[in-house]
């Protein structure tokens, strides 16, 4: 991940600085329609632009194999069978290619097979894209050409409904005010309803004729992923006069992807075509996480991979050891040629090694890769599957981006989630306003009686004078034209809010709910925000005037400036700038108005977990308009850095406001909101809430959704209190705090009486962060992150306020990164948790009402915060459980596999006389022991999920990848070893010593393999079974159905004589074995001695250090047989009591 | 309700609810706890040492007689170490003394060290080194007369490797059959001469053959060499008495520090005289009863703790509870006082 960014910085860095003065790398410019433009125009390098054909597919006919065979043995583990399977066929190995050329041939088979279907539907979609006819203007005249073939400049002509072919600048609509309406549905999953702007020079240009006599040019910059970034200009030439120069922005550019609603027809030329438009460049997959899991099974990995060349090394070195003596090289029955004899020593030995690496390369099953991707993707389902996840208000359930991640959700220590919506409801309710310290309450509710006050206004305190009248018509006048709300007549948009006032029913969109809330309220307060039309804001005031204002400028709202402002001129000729914003941003830059007493409103509202926004206006001269408009068009025009200048010309309007009035809106909690939080807190899980939103709101919330409690000593370390103290003394005061109290309390931690616990939250906000995170000069103070890192690791809650979208991504990695690398979570639902949520180790995406930026960016998406508990305690839990058993058990089955082969070269003169049939060490992993285990990890509960989510506790248990430790891949691996002596010597001793059958027939050495073979596939299976919590109908099917399946095609295997094979070794071994009392004797022995001490050592662990998983599972039995007894009883007793 | 929904068409994308997809398969969940496995562990320990005593004592039924003759016939021995001796003859005799009589008496292997058998090419090194030593036993009722006892070559192999898998090239006789092709090195014979009395027991379908064919498992191995031929003095196996081996010594062992030998052994159910699976049988099931007891005493003491546990825990609990209900009286009678107040106001 961080490769990526710093990557694309660097480049952007290096195309910034190398370019230098140069413009055509950082920018293109395109002639309208292939028109030149009048010489005597910029100077002006061609360029060559790509025609419009989308390549989504990754591979051609003719490139598919050695490409796919390419990607597929660049993952390692592909790799090393590969080389496996080469050293086989070069030198005379103990096994036959077939051994491991088999498997892998079908594993590559499969993958092949499953990209290259993929790969040929990305074929059938990119054909019937780039073949789908488009409207283009050629000479005036309307032509009908393939997609494919547009080019960069071509005037392209969108009919309603019709997406567009590429990007596009929007020159003129069907529409006279040179606006269209488009939804962007399918590249960021918002169905609202956007309105994009003509180029103000070119709307006049409707027919087709008109529009082939445009002349101009337009420059842009070079395409970049950004949907929502676009810097351009455009130069219309007009005969004689200067060419106009305008600025074009992102409201001036139609996307690819994109489809035409409510507009009858648009004209736009092509900038960016084929790859290069952004809905292409967003197709760029995001960098992989990997999960613990993967970590640690790399690990177990390497370890094995030391055994194994340790195996075969200590065989080649013992083999000529051995063959030291002359008599044991050259036995008189095989003595050696004249050409074997002068072969070099050292080949000779290399030769050796190699041959024992192939006889024991299965430690290393190639099946383990295929059965875990097989799980993880198969689990995924079981997520976008669940009922419980589901919402039906809003028809979504829960997505899965990625499933290489499903069992870092069992994982997860620290919960990052954004509030609002993700923690609430992002369902905004108008509450009060408060016009100079009067209170206003909209007539629904107060006191719990409705009001039937006419004006619905219901004044709390005492009635304003003359003047405070009109400054309170301003401020809902204010309310009512300071915002982006767009009005739908048409009914069947979707995700938009209905007004309650029936008779005027208008719908109200916008991007940010705040907004529809607040134009809602005022309708209730009297004041209806009718539409834009032609330029000019309608409003319906108390009297049911119309009163029409021309919109002149918007400084529109961004996170930084956190307010927004608007400029119009009222219809006696004032102009007015008004400006609605948080109060930090506002208060700043007040000069007049009733300062304390609106700030006192604020607070206490924030206190009450309103969310607050502060109205100021101030009026402008003409001339001072002018200066303004000056300011602004310089600002817009500029090529570079427009977003700065911008924001600087902003600031500079934005001052000596007049404050009006503050406005309180509610946001509900979510359902179940702060149940989640306590459930997760119980878990072990250390959550924190990153917001913009101020201090005390966000404290409220925090409350309200029991992040913090009655009892939590709230610790603050915010600029107002940094500001008294300096930034050292407040942090070292904290850790003292929080590190006496948890100094005392590890004595009675585990004492169980959790209740008294003092628990501490702390709250820090966005600048006294940034100030930690400052990196110092000073080499004492150097060390600021790590005291802020030791307080936050003993609060069992943090909020961190007024943060901005990368400061939330800057403490994701700061934890992250710390000592313990805890795993980490992201949850939030807005564009501006992307940067943490891509951060964190796991990303979630509420699938809210602001877009679907997060959900596409996550790695899972939910419909609401209250699912995250089912996710992380129930599925997280699942998968993490599965996972690991499936990890530990493929590295056992492998050593017990493996285990007795290596004995055996003890006893064959380290020959390398494989111990099994070639058809036995082929299938072992691939049929005989494959199913069960991935059925086991697809269906294991070994907790029903009722009782994962009624004990949240239960989810420590895991914690710190618990289940894969090296203790418990030490236990797994000796297990493995004591079975495969079992195995082995079992076997040796009862063949070694006697003959077996009752007509003193003897067995070979095939029968000694196959003796161990079917120990070794029942053990396994039945250590499976063991673990097995869980036993479904289909786990029945394949625990036992596998192991039928293994007898029968042992008998299948050596009944027949096969025709195809050189060899019939294997010819009635299995029959003959089983004709023998005591071989049966010895297997039931074998297996029995294997499984009994893991038996025994569950059973005392169980007894004597139960954890609370256990102790749950063993609770739970006895209760659903109690139930029914206890149930009676009280019947008893309740009848009694009558 | 939601199947309603469904119906009524709704976009939506309302997963199915099958028990499946939801994971709520009906199932089975067994624990394995003390009390649940107890009694399995108790069967089968009692199982275990059944059975173990059963086949000690079928083991301890079988009668084997080994002896080891590469030092007996050490002359032999030495003329075989050098290669340019392989097609001089050598003889030698090895007497010995049965003690009680033997009955049902199957056969005897030819026991050796063979070490290094690389079966680089398996036709080749494993045919090449086939044993071909003559072993012919010997009775004396008494010291004066000599019996040969009567053995059979025959059902020495498995039915189907003789019926099935190995068969004589097709030819009128067997000489022909293999013109054209070599002895193995080191035989004095060729394949279509191994058994001169019986033209049956010739080529690929010799039974010693097949013996050694079955490649044996481990460097210390036994082979079925003879059955004994119940008929006359020997209807019910072998009479005790003295008897000797009579064997042409052919296959050199001691060049490797290899030994052979011969076993004289009945046979049970069971198999040959081998204590390992009684053994193992019995120390495993003692070892589950180990396992079992220990396990039920731990059970019990830590019931008894925990049940102890659970009545301090009880009793503090009820302390809480009785403190709340304290509490909550407090309160309400406030509260009842301070409405009395209003209600006087």
């Amino acid at each position: 991940m961080a490769g990526t960014i710093d990557c694309s910085f660097i480049r952007t860095l290096i195309n910034r600085y190398c370019a230098g003065e140069e413009n055509w790398v950082d920018s293109r410019t395109i002639y309208v329609g292939h028109k030149e433009p009048p010489p005597g125009a910029e100077a002006y390098i061609p360029q060559k632009y790509p025609d419009n054909r989308i390549v989504s597919s990754k591979y051609t006919f003719w490139n598919f194999i050695p490409k796919n065979l390419f990607e597929q043995f660049r993952r390692i583990a592909n790799f090393y069978f590969l080389i496996i399977f080469l050293v086989q066929l070069i030198i005379d190995t103990p096994t036959s290619p077939v051994t491991s050329g088999l498997p892998l041939f079908f594993v590559i088979a499969v993958t092949a097979i499953k990209q290259g279907y993929e790969d040929w539907l990305r074929h059938k979609a990119d054909n019937a894209m780039n073949q789908c006819p488009v409207h283009f203007i050629q000479h005036g005249k309307l032509v009908r050409k393939q997609s494919r073939n547009l080019r960069v400049g071509d005037i392209v002509m969108v009919n309603d409904g019709e997406t567009f072919p590429c990007d596009l600048i929007f020159l003129s609509s069907s529409r006279e005010d040179g606006t269209c309406y488009v939804t962007t549905a399918s590249l960021d999953g918002e169905s609202s309803h956007k309105t994009y702007y003509a180029v103000q020079e070119t709307k006049g240009f409707q027919t087709e004729e008109d529009i082939d006599s445009l002349h101009a040019t337009i420059e842009c910059e070079q395409p970049q992923p950004d949907l929502y970034k676009f810097v351009g200009r455009v130069h219309v030439y007009q005969e004689r006069n200067d060419p106009i120069v305008r600025s074009l922005g992102s409201e001036n550019l139609l996307l690819r992807g994109a489809s035409l609603k409510n507009t009858e027809k648009i004209f736009g030329v092509a900038i960016y075509t084929g790859m290069e438009t952004k809905m292409a460049l967003n197709y760029q997959s995001k960098s992989q996480k990997r999960s613990v899991v993967e970590k640690s099974m790399n690990a177990f990995l390497i370890v094995y991979l030391c055994i194994l060349i340790s195996k075969a090394l200590i065989n080649t070195v013992l083999k000529y050891v051995w063959q030291s003596d002359p008599f044991r090289d050259e036995p008189w029955f095989n003595q050696k040629t004249e050409a074997e004899r002068q072969r070099n020593l050292f080949l000779r030995a290399f030769t050796d090694f190699l041959a024992f690496m192939v006889l024991f390369n299965y430690i290393i099953p190639v099946s383990m890769y295929v059965t875990v991707e097989m799980q993880k993707f198969l689990g995924s389902y079981f997520i976008t599957w669940d009922e419980d996840m589901f919402d039906e208000e809003t028809g979504e359930g829960p997505l899965v981006n990625t499933s290489d991640l499903n069992e870092e959700l069992g994982q997860v220590e620290y919960i990052f989630t954004d509030k609002t919506g993700t923690l609430t409801e992002n369902n905004m309710e108008f509450i009060e306003c408060c016009i100079e310290g009067n209170v206003y309450v909209p007539h629904v509710i107060c006191n719990g009686q409705i009001l039937p006050d006419s004006g619905g206004i219901d004044m709390i305190d005492s009635s304003p004078g003359v003047s405070g009248k009109e400054r309170e018509e301003l401020f809902f006048r204010a309310l009512c034209l300071c915002h982006t709300v767009q009005v739908k007549d048409d009914g069947f948009v979707d995700g938009a809010k209905k007004s309650p006032d029936s008779s005027r029913s208008c719908i109200y969109i916008s991007s940010s709910p705040d907004e529809v809330a607040l134009v809602e309220g005022v309708q209730r307060l009297g004041f209806t925000y009718l539409r834009l039309k032609d330029n000019y804001m309608e409003l319906l005031n108390r009297d049911n005037d119309i009163e029409r204002y021309e919109l002149l400028e918007i400084l529109t709202f961004d996170s930084v400036r956190r307010r927004m402002s608007v400029i119009v001129r009222s219809a006696t000729g004032d102009i007015y700038l008004f400006c609605k914003g948080a109060d930090s941003s506002i208060f700043p830059r007040v000069t007049e108005g009733k300062v304390d007493q609106i700030r006192s409103r604020v607070e206490h509202n924030a206190v009450e977990g309103l969310r607050t926004l502060c109205v100021a206006y101030k009026k402008l001269s003409q001339e001072e308009y002018d200066e303004v408009c000056e300011l602004l068009h310089t600002a817009r025009v500029a090529l570079q850095e427009r977003e700065k200048k911008l924001g600087e010309a902003y600031d500079h309007i934005e001052t000596n406001l007049i404050l009006l009035g503050a406005t309180a809106v509610e946001d509900r909690l979510q359902e179940k909101a702060a149940d989640t939080i306590e459930a997760l807190q119980k878990a072990g899980i250390k959550v924190w809430v990153l917001t913009g939103d101020k201090m005390e709101t966000a404290a409220a919330t925090c409350y309200a959704c029991k992040l913090f409690r009655r009892n939590t000593q709230v610790l603050e370390l915010t600029t107002k209190k940094i500001e008294e103290q300096s930034l050292h003394d407040v942090l070292f005061e904290l850790s003292k705090t929080v590190l006496r109290h948890s100094g005392s309390m590890t004595r009675d931690s585990f004492s169980g009486l959790s209740a008294d616990m003092q628990d501490f939250g702390l709250i820090i906000d966005g600048a006294a962060l940034s100030l930690i995170m400052k990196p110092r000069q000073t080499g004492s103070s150097g060390n600021y992150r790590e005291i802020f890192l030791e307080i936050c690791r003993n609060c069992s809650a943090v909020l961190c306020c007024r943060m901005a979208p990368l400061q939330k991504a800057q403490i994701v990695k700061l934890i992250k990164l710390s000592k313990e690398h805890p795993i980490t979570l992201a949850i939030g639902d807005g564009a501006n948790d992307v940067s943490m949520i891509l951060e964190a180790h796991v990303g979630i995406g509420v699938i809210g009402k602001e877009g679907r930026q997060a959900a596409r960016n996550s790695d899972y998406a939910i419909p609401k915060f209250k699912h995250l508990k089912k996710m992380l305690l129930v599925h997280g839990h699942f998968y993490y459980i599965r996972i690991s058993e499936l990890v530990q058990y493929f590295f056992y089955k492998n050593v017990c596999f493996i285990f007795p082969q290596f004995l055996y070269q003890f006893f064959c003169g380290f020959s390398q006389q494989p111990l099994y049939d070639t058809a036995y060490l082929t299938l072992y992993n691939i049929s005989f022991t494959s199913l069960p285990i991935l059925m086991y990890s697809l269906m294991e509960q070994h907790v029903t999920s009722d009782m994962l989510k009624r004990d949240p506790s239960l989810y420590r248990d895991i914690a710190k990848n618990a289940l894969l430790r090296w203790r418990v891949f030490i236990y797994w691996t000796f297990l493995g070893v004591f079975d495969a002596l079992v195995f082995f010597f079992g076997a040796y001793l009862l063949l070694e010593n006697m003959a077996v059958t009752i007509n003193g027939q003897v067995f070979g050495n095939w029968t000694f393999g196959t003796l161990v073979f079917t120990v070794l596939v029942f053990t396994v299976t039945l250590k499976l079974a063991l673990d097995t919590h869980y036993w479904t109908w289909i786990n029945h099917f394949v625990i036992w159905g596998s192991l039928i399946f293994y007898i029968v095609f042992s008998l299948l295997w050596g009944g027949i004589i096969w025709p195809f094979l050189s060899y019939q070794r294997m010819y009635f071994v299995f029959i003959q074995m089983l004709s023998s009392g005591p071989v049966w004797m010895c297997i039931i022995l074998l297996i029995i001695i294997s499984l009994l001490p893991d038996i025994i050592k569950k059973i005392l662990c169980r007894q004597l250090w139960p954890t609370a998983t256990e102790r749950t599972q063993t609770k739970h039995q006895c209760l659903s047989v109690e139930q029914s007894t206890i149930f009676m009883l009280s019947q008893t007793s309740s009848s009694l009591s009558f | 309700m939601k199947m309603k929904n469904n119906s009524q068409g709704l976009p939506s994308r309302m997963p199915d609810n099958t028990a499946f997809r939801q994971q709520r398969l009906p199932a089975w969940s067994p624990y394995l706890t003390a009390w649940a496995v107890l009694p399995g562990f108790f069967t089968t320990g009692a199982f275990f040492l059944s059975m173990g005593i059963l086949l000690i004592l079928s083991a301890k039924s079988v009668k084997e007689i080994e002896i080891t003759y590469t030092d007996i016939c050490s002359d032999c021995s030495k003329l075989r170490e050098n290669a340019s001796n392989f097609y001089k003859e050598c003889t030698c005799s090895v007497p010995f003394f049965i003690p009680e009589k033997m009955p049902n008496v199957e056969n005897c292997a030819p026991f050796q060290r063979a070490s290094n058998e690389i079966p680089i090419a398996p036709c080749g090194a494993i045919a090449n080194s086939m044993f071909n030593d003559t072993i012919l036993l010997s009775y004396y009722p008494n010291s004066t007369t000599r019996i040969n006892v009567p053995l059979l070559s025959s059902e020495i192999t498995w039915w189907t490797d003789k019926h099935v898998k190995f068969q004589n090239p097709e030819s009128r006789n067997l000489s022909s059959a293999f013109a054209g092709t070599a002895k193995p090195l080191y035989w004095t014979k060729p394949v279509y001469q191994l058994d001169q009395e019986n033209p049956e027991n010739n080529g690929f379908l010799n039974n010693d053959f097949i013996v050694w064919m079955r490649v044996a498992a481990l460097p210390t191995f036994k082979n079925l060499y003879r059955r004994i031929h119940r008929i006359g003095h020997f209807a019910d196996g072998l009479p005790a008495g003295d008897y000797s081996f009579d064997i042409s010594y052919n296959f050199p062992v001691t060049i490797f520090k290899g030994k052979k030998g011969v076993v004289l052994s009945t046979v049970t159910w069971s198999g040959g005289k081998s204590f390992f699976l009684g053994g193992a049988y019995t120390v495993t099931g003692a070892m589950t009863w180990l396992a079992a007891f220990s396990m039920t005493a731990i059970h019990l003491k830590l019931k008894k703790t925990i049940s102890f546990q659970s009545l301090k825990l009880a009793k503090v609990k009820a302390k809480v509870e009785r403190d709340k209900r304290r509490d909550v009286f407090r309160t309400s009678n406030t509260w009842v006082r301070t409405t009395g107040r209003d209600c006087r106001d």
